[in-house]
């Protein structure tokens, strides 16, 4: 039952999740002047209405580039697999594709379901860029936004800004949707001042959320967090409030929307981000950025004036150009892997938290932005300054390596 | 708790509405809607389309969804319902999925899914407070729309002129044809009124849900739980049965809000945990109209040549064992593939002989990969080992579905199977034991030194040695003892019943072993992954199998094998962009309803093509049967033990039988001794056939009790009475059409033999065989049926089909034949063969029978002692001489007017509902 809504889900609790890891090894060379980059993901289907945005986006990002000289000369060729709503091998058939047809470089994955092949790249010497859709960390992949897992710990922090104790809801239809439910609460013993008072199985095909919000209240929670789809997470807010719900949401900037701005149930809430604010455009990369997609991807621009995710596509293709530019030589995967291990506090022109990636360590970001509403506007907090888990907190919810 | 009832309140009533146009149709057509989400959908899509994209106003939007395409959409489905009058309930199944994959393909053609939309609130949303709980107006039209409609409904039904029709329609259609009123008219109107309630509830969802056609369709799968409350008949029941489920699962939320195990999906799993309740604890379910007449159109059993199958099965084969030489990149897609062939087997246990129907394969996929996992990860045990222990695991849960199976086979066992996919995502996917709730689960390969078995090919080829085992072990089954219960159960389950086989442990057994299959699929297909998680499993991909499982020809293992490429494989080689696949539902939803509306005889394989296959395989033509006269008898060598002449035979003791207010028989007495025929006549209507069903355990009486050889049978069901030595025949006859003349005498033996232990449903010892043999030889021999042993029973004449109910009784061990009109259908001189048949059955092997019959030229031929009876009151008994002089029965029964009809004498035929009616006269030299 419910597919769509499940795989939507799931692709919402992948941004909240940490996964498998794989290997770096060597990688195939890109083909002909062209250097090829794979993109792979769930841009159709069930996921559609949140990753809808990271395809145009990651065009955007590709044409921005050639339209300047390409990389190193080279033009930049995206081969782009949509694999919809499919949970089965099609994503591990369409990796095979990306690397051993189209030769692809390095592949931007926003595929909520990566786990699924993130190990054939690995043993193919492929890096593989996380556009900040699931966070599989480990050898040979790249997390350019912030990691799942550390925003579980900044939705921690933001909870506890809000008030001693945080509700929590997640969909029912998916396993993995409830799994930040024992790092929320781990989190909370080890910042302090914050407690989960409350954990709720939500069911999509619910179409009253009277519990939930009742719970809200009773509870007595100051926070709240729902690990849901866009429409799901709307509804919520929206009933919840009309129940006189006081709770302050935390939502993530990747389900945002312009209705965030009008609705008065979103005022006060926070908002934390994988990368700088989209819509500070004082920032350079910024606006470049949102000047690019007006240019390339003008359908998009709406989405991009509202929501992260472009963003986290284009931060994705930042960091493959930024890798580029470092190789010495031929542009393999192997070299461009080896030049994404000597980012160190590489924060893209000002797009991300600084990024550091070490063999020894796992390749995630553990820092996220925040912003607010209020009064209908968005309001920067923390001095635009990225806030950062310590790693040691996340490391027990990382996947073991393997 | 007031706003939970409020809420749940306003919830019933939008299911409410749904439930009782589901109820409305299955009631009328007896068929049970699985599309009825799809056409709220497909409502909800419209609503949102005219008012929130054209801004059409909500009023006269809703009234164009409800108004107008509720009753298109509602003629639609009568025409494609009219074409499955009397089609088995799979093909029912497949239809209502068929129109299910057209709408949902329809709408994501249209709409692509993942897209946010939200049709805005269009009923008022001022809230006033009472005891301190907040109601929105909107909550109260909502609830007044719904009762509104329930009280209406059921006083339409009640009082109305077309309401009194869709009434009778239900109980007999035929008469209400006679009394000038159309069936097809009144159901036409039924399957409008309950698609314009389906759309009604679209609508009112609308605005409470994310716009998504999966989503929408699948919640009104709460409307089946409201349905079983009102006994899937009683529309007010329903309406507060869906009120209840919609009460029940607010509170539920309320109540365990904060649980995050199992009961946190209580609240969504609770109209199918009523669901299951019913079926375990009803104490009966009412069959709809359109249900109630068995279809016996026989199956095709026809197979290609042996050479032809055999060089088929050598060269895919061949190119399976080929496949990592050219598969490449989608060498994991062939391995899924593999997985899907055993699924599809398993079904195919399932649906294809037994003809049950599971929508749940993909849940016992689940359990097994799960079960799979966490003993070889968790446990470390051997990876063979781990692959059995999965397959253990899942049997005990598919006896455990079966329970509906026997209690209520058919639509309420497919209802259980969905449910249970269902439930168990709800309430169990996110259990440490299944899935848990992090990261997917770890699904290993074989690991051995002496070979690479982890890699790919080396999985490849595990894979498909263990496909070649289950298609030989399904191969083994079809033709074991098992093999042959099912499908004979799928042809008559009452006619095997009465045969002496317990069913319902067939019936077990097949979902165990179909279970354990699947949950093997599931081990295999995740380790083409190395990788599973509960979004992998989801259960509407049970109904997917189940319609493609359906719609593949021929048998096993081609058919799994067709079904495994289109659903994995047509895929990966396809071009596969969103609008494809969405085109591809809707395609496959047509494809499935044509399909399940096809004549049978235009879903078998054309006959040039069985020609040309017959020839390639070097066989000559089939010959065409042409009529069979019937030939003198030939002597018979008994092998089969004589009755004891000392045995006490048949006693029926004061049996009365009331249905309702009606009573069928009133305190019946009679003796059916052995070494005799004992005649038992009456007009149509009399109560002769439900005695007979009361002697074999089909009908409980409400009073007295039967005896057999001294030995009371009451709380005996048919097997075991058969096996206790009383067989019967039908009047409807029970044959198994897709099995020979031979086979169908033989299973009258063997299914007694097979009995109640599930060990002798599926091995057949050398001694039990050679008993089946000369039994069957025998009564072959008895019954003048040797020249047509080996015909299929379809193929034969109504007299000649008699003849084989007859022999296929003779063939069991019985001591007493209750035989119902075993000449209705024959000549007059097959009639007098029959006679013959009948004195020597009873000359040499001592039996008793006794023998309702119509044809008084019969009865006086064969028969000792007769009894009379009418209007369920016995009201003569003795010799046929004392029957014909009696003046009690000549006024009361035989009537003043006899007249003589080309000498073949009949007793009348005569309607309940009209006591004086004589539709056929009797008469006779003897009578007169």
């Amino acid at each position: 039952m419910k597919t769509t809504s499940k795989l939507a889900a799931l692709c919402v609790a992948l941004l909240l999740m940490t996964a498998a890891c794989g290997s770096a090894k060597k990688s195939s060379d890109s083909s002909g002047s062209a250097v090829v980059v794979g993109v792979i993901g769930s841009f159709t289907g069930a996921a559609a209405g949140t990753l809808g945005p990271f395809q145009p986006a990651i065009n955007a990002w590709a044409k921005s580039v050639n339209d300047a000289g390409g990389l190193r000369g080279a033009q930049v060729k995206l081969s782009v697999k949509d694999i919809g709503s499919s949970t089965g091998a099609a994503g591990l058939t369409a990796v095979k594709e990306l690397i051993d047809q189209d030769h692809a470089v390095a592949i931007i994955s926003a595929d909520v379901n990566q786990q699924t092949w993130i190990s054939y790249p690995d043993s193919h010497h492929v890096p593989v860029i996380v556009g900040g859709v699931g966070s599989n960390a480990g050898p040979g992949v790249f997390q350019t936004s912030a990691s799942a897992i550390a925003s579980a710990y900044e939705i921690v922090q933001e909870a506890k800004s809000a008030g001693p104790s945080l509700g929590f809801g997640f969909c029912a239809e998916v396993p993995l949707c409830a799994s930040i439910g024992n790092p929320l609460k781990a989190f909370a013993k080890d910042i302090g001042g914050v407690r989960v008072g409350f954990a709720a199985a939500l069911s999509s095909s619910q179409p009253d959320y009277t519990a939930f919000c009742q719970q809200l209240k009773d509870s007595g929670v100051s926070s709240y967090y729902l690990a849901e789809t866009n429409e799901i997470i709307a509804r919520i807010i929206k009933d919840c409030a009309a129940q006189g719900a006081h709770a302050v949401p935390l939502l993530s900037a990747a389900n945002g929307s312009a209705t965030w701005l009008t609705d008065p149930a979103y005022e006060g809430a926070l908002v934390s981000d994988f990368d700088v604010a989209f819509f500070d455009t004082k920032i350079h990369a910024v606006k470049a950025y949102r000047d690019a997609i007006d240019k390339y991807a003008p359908d998009i621009s709406q989405a991009a004036s509202v929501n992260s995710t472009p963003l986290l596509a284009w931060v994705a293709g930042q960091a493959v150009q930024t890798a580029v530019n470092k190789v010495d030589g031929p542009v393999t995967s192997e070299a461009i892997e080896k030049a994404l291990y000597t980012f160190k506090d590489e924060t893209l022109g000002g797009l991300t938290a600084p990024l550091t990636f070490d063999k020894s360590n796992p390749s995630i970001s553990t820092c996220l932005f925040e912003w607010k509403i209020s009064k209908g506007k968005r309001v920067v907090m923390n001095g635009g300054k990225a806030r950062c888990a310590p790693q040691d907190a996340l490391t027990p919810f990382l996947p073991k390596a393997g | 708790m007031l706003p939970f009832i409020i809420a749940g309140l306003t919830t019933g009533s939008i299911f409410a509405l749904a439930a009782m146009g589901l109820v409305l149709t299955y009631k009328t057509s007896g068929i049970f809607n699985l599309a009825h989400g799809a056409l709220a959908t497909a409502s909800a899509f419209l609503f949102y389309f005219l008012h929130d994209q054209r801004g059409m106003p909500w009023p006269v939007a809703a009234f164009v969804c409800v108004g107008i395409a509720g009753p298109v959409i509602g003629v639609l489905l009568e025409l494609v319902a009219r074409r499955l009058q009397g089609a088995t309930l799979a093909a029912k199944v497949l239809a209502t999925v068929g129109v299910l994959l057209v709408i949902q393909g329809t709408v994501q053609v249209l709409y692509t899914p993942g897209e946010d939309r939200q049709v805005q609130s269009f009923l008022p949303a001022s809230a006033f407070t009472i005891w301190g709980a907040r109601i929105t107006a909107s909550q109260v039209v909502i609830f007044a729309l719904s009762a509104a409609a329930a009280v209406t409904l059921t006083l339409f039904l009640r009082y109305s002129r077309n309401g009194l029709a869709m009434r009778a329609v239900v109980d007999d259609p035929e008469l209400l044809d006679v009394a000038g009123t159309s069936p097809a008219r009144v159901r036409r109107l039924a399957w409008i009124t309950g698609s314009c309630m389906a759309a009604a509830s679209g609508v009112l969802l609308a605005p409470l849900l994310p716009l998504d056609a999966m989503e929408l369709t699948f919640l009104v799968v709460t409307a089946f739980g409201a349905a079983a409350v009102g006994a899937f008949t009683s529309l007010p029941l329903t309406y507060l049965g869906a009120l209840g489920i919609g009460v029940g699962q607010a509170l539920l939320q309320k109540y365990f809000v904060s649980s995050t195990g199992f009961v946190a999906g209580l609240a969504p799993s609770l109209p199918f945990l009523i669901l299951f309740a019913l079926l375990l604890a009803a104490p009966r379910l009412r069959r709809p109209s359109g249900d109630g007449v068995p279809n016996r159109r026989p199956r095709s059993s026809w197979q290609a040549p042996w050479q032809l199958r055999a060089g088929a099965s050598v060269a895919v084969l061949a190119l399976l064992v080929a496949v990592p030489q050219f598969a490449g990149i989608h060498l994991v897609n062939w391995t899924s593939f593999l997985a899907y062939v055993v699924v599809f087997l398993s079904l195919g246990l399932l649906v294809r002989p037994s003809g049950q129907v599971s929508l749940a394969h993909v849940s016992f996929m689940a359990i097994g990969v799960a079960a799979f996992s966490h003993l070889a990860v968790d446990h470390h045990w051997p990876w063979l080992v781990a692959l059995a222990g999965a397959a253990v695991i899942a049997a005990p849960v598919g006896a455990l579905l079966a329970i509906p199976a026997i209690r209520f086979p058919g639509l309420y066992l497919a209802l259980a199977t969905m449910g249970f996919g269902l439930v168990l995502q709800q309430m169990f996917y996110r259990e440490p034991y299944m899935f848990g709730t992090s990261y997917p689960l770890s699904v290993p390969r074989p690991d051995v030194s002496w070979a690479n078995l982890g890699s790919d090919t080396g999985y490849y080829y595990v894979v498909l040695a263990i496909v070649v085992a289950v298609a030989i072990l399904v191969a083994f089954i079809a033709r074991s003892r098992l093999g042959r219960l099912l499908t004979a159960m799928s042809d008559s389950a009452t006619g095997l019943a009465a045969s002496g086989a317990s069913i319902n442990i067939s019936r077990v057994l097949v979902f165990c072993v179909s279970a354990s299959l699947a949950a093997v699929a599931g081990v295999l297909d995740g380790g083409a992954l190395s990788l599973a998680g509960g979004a992998n499993y989801l259960p509407f991909l049970s109904v997917q199998l189940f319609a493609v499982a359906m719609i593949m020809p021929g048998g096993a293992p081609w058919f799994a094998l067709l079904a495994a490429a289109a659903q994995t494989l047509v895929p990966v080689y396809a071009a596969q962009d969103a609008t494809t696949t969405n085109v591809s539902t809707l395609v496959f939803g047509i494809v499935a309803v044509v399909f399940a509306i096809k004549p049978w005889s235009e879903r078998q394989v054309p006959a040039p093509i069985r020609r040309l296959l017959h020839r390639l395989g070097g066989e000559e033509k089939p010959a065409a049967h042409g009529p069979v006269p019937a030939a003198p008898l030939e002597p018979v060598r008994s092998l089969t033990r004589p009755v004891r002449p000392s045995a006490a035979g048949l006693r029926v003791e004061d049996v009365t039988v009331r249905f309702g207010g009606l009573v069928a028989n009133d305190k019946i007495n009679l003796e059916v001794p052995v070494g005799r025929i004992t005649g038992l006549i009456g007009p149509n209507g009399a109560g002769k056939s439900t005695l007979f069903n009361v002697c074999s355990g089909l009908v409980r009486p409400s009073s007295g009790t039967v005896w057999m050889d001294g030995r009371r049978l009451d709380h005996l069901g048919p097997p075991a009475r058969a096996r206790s030595g009383l067989g019967r025949t039908f009047q409807q006859m029970e044959l198994f059409e897709s099995l020979t003349v031979r086979q169908n005498i033989a299973m009258g033996c063997e299914a007694a033999l097979a009995g109640w232990n599930p060990l002798d449903h599926i091995v057949t010892g050398v001694r039990q065989r050679r008993i089946i043999r000369e039994q069957t030889q025998e009564s072959i021999q008895l019954c003048g049926l040797t020249e047509l042993a080996d015909r299929h029973v379809g193929t034969l004449s109504t007299g000649w089909r008699r003849h084989v109910e007859l022999a296929r009784c003779v063939a069991g061990s019985h001591e007493v034949l209750l035989l119902d009109e075993p000449s209705s259908g024959l000549d007059r001189r097959e009639t007098q063969h029959l006679g013959e048949i009948l004195g020597r059955v009873v000359r040499e092997r001592g039996v008793g029978i006794l023998l309702v019959e119509h044809d008084m030229a019969l009865v006086n031929q064969v028969c000792d002692h007769v009894y009379v009876i009418d209007f369920g009151k016995q009201i003569f008994d003795g010799t046929t001489r004392e029957t014909r002089a009696s003046e009690i029965v000549r006024h009361a029964y035989l009537g003043d007017d006899i007249d003589v009809v080309e000498g073949h004498d009949h007793v009348p035929s005569r309607s309940r509902n009209d006591p004086t009616e004589r539709t056929d006269v009797m008469g006779g030299s003897d009578v007169r």
